[in-house]
């Protein structure tokens, strides 16, 4: 059997640091100290649970979950994010999308996968040298309706079992969550932040206690942290594929004038 | 109440070649080309987010539209400035 060995998560934006130079480099040390720590347990791969940005999964074809199968990734380049490629993991991958359909989770599959920077900015701060193998794992919240929390803390679990059964043995595997926190975009309340919103989502993670956000659903998550915030529904799915384990908050900042709450957390086992 | 087709033209400004380009230069070719409305049409000229809402462009949507017309979002919303803190410097 494969091993859990790291869980980390951390929001996926940066915009210009004029005028918030302070925070927003306490934000870059952040990510980079989720990367730190999550690389410290020598992953042989990465999970990125993420949201693409309708680059990839946009109205023409809308899989609630897609898990990228392929042999290499090369960023789409949005925000400027360099097309720089990065291995895939297809074994990994494929036991997943295999295990998830005899646990009644039937996950599209991607060949064709440009990560946007749901997946690539984190990664630029997480493993800059590009070596450890990822698999994407893209979940829709731009689709109504998205994904329920429940379901996604769920796929965790699935996740979870497919380490434990059908990896090779000392296999060591890390999850990667990226979005939120709280931030409302292109709707009514455009631009707010919800810090209290953030901090009970990272208290309930630290508590090793994230089971009251999966009894919200989508719409209530979407009522209290925006529909930028329901991409907590990445954190939850991380969670899930380790009970039990407490959350420690690495960063957060209320960043107003990103439109957006920012935080970083590592689960221990 | 939205139409696929305004959605569809603002998806695929970044996945097709040379799309943005062409928009920005024979606007009305594009519209054209996809079949927009007058309604929509006027939308998108006037660019702004709650013009684009009310036409029904997707809000993740309405920043693919902000990025490839609006200079002072796509400043804003770049990596530029962080590609040495990323590699550790």
């Amino acid at each position: 059997m494969g091993r859990l060995v790291a869980v980390g998560a951390t929001s996926h934006i940066l915009m210009s640091p004029q005028g918030v130079e302070a925070r927003a480099q306490r934000i870059v040390s952040g990510m980079r100290e989720v990367g730190r720590r999550l690389l410290a347990k020598k992953p042989d791969v990465i999970v990125v649970v993420a949201t693409d940005h309708m680059f990839n999964v946009n109205m023409s074809l809308q899989p609630p979950f897609c898990v990228g199968v392929a042999d290499e990734y090369v960023p789409f380049g949005d925000m400027d994010i360099p097309r720089e490629p990065r291995p895939g993991h297809r074994a990994f991958a494929e036991a997943f999308v295999a295990h998830a359909a005899a646990r009644g989770f039937d996950l599209a599959k991607a060949e064709e996968l440009r990560p946007d920077h749901g997946v690539a900015l984190p990664l630029m701060f997480i493993d800059p040298a590009r070596t450890v193998p990822i698999v994407p794992l893209l979940v829709n919240i731009n689709m109504d309706p998205a994904p329920a929390p429940a379901r996604c803390h769920a796929l965790g679990g699935v996740l979870r079992e497919t380490v434990d059964r059908h990896r090779p043995a000392d296999e060591r595997v890390a999850v990667l969550a990226t979005g939120g926190l709280s931030h409302w975009l292109n709707v009514a309340r455009h631009g707010e932040v919800a810090e209290a919103f953030d901090r009970n989502v990272l208290a309930s993670f630290e508590r090793g206690q994230p089971e009251g956000l999966t009894r919200l659903s989508a719409a209530q998550v979407v009522e209290q942290g925006g529909n930028g915030g329901l991409e907590i529904v990445n954190w939850l799915l991380a969670a899930g594929a380790a009970p039990a384990w407490r959350g420690e908050t690495v960063y957060y900042e209320a960043m107003p004038e990103w439109f957006t709450g920012m935080g970083g957390m590592e689960l221990h086992a | 109440m939205a139409r696929y087709a305004v959605n569809r033209l603002v998806q695929e400004l970044f996945r097709e070649p040379g799309l943005v380009t062409r928009f920005r230069e024979r606007r009305a070719e594009v519209y054209d080309a996809y079949g927009l409305d007058a309604a929509e049409r006027a939308a998108l000229d006037e660019g702004t987010p709650a013009a684009l809402a009310s036409v029904g462009v997707h809000p993740i949507l309405q920043m693919h539209y902000l990025l490839a017309c609006n200079p002072d979002v796509a400043r804003l919303i770049t990596v530029d400035a962080y590609r040495d803190a990323a590699r550790g410097k």
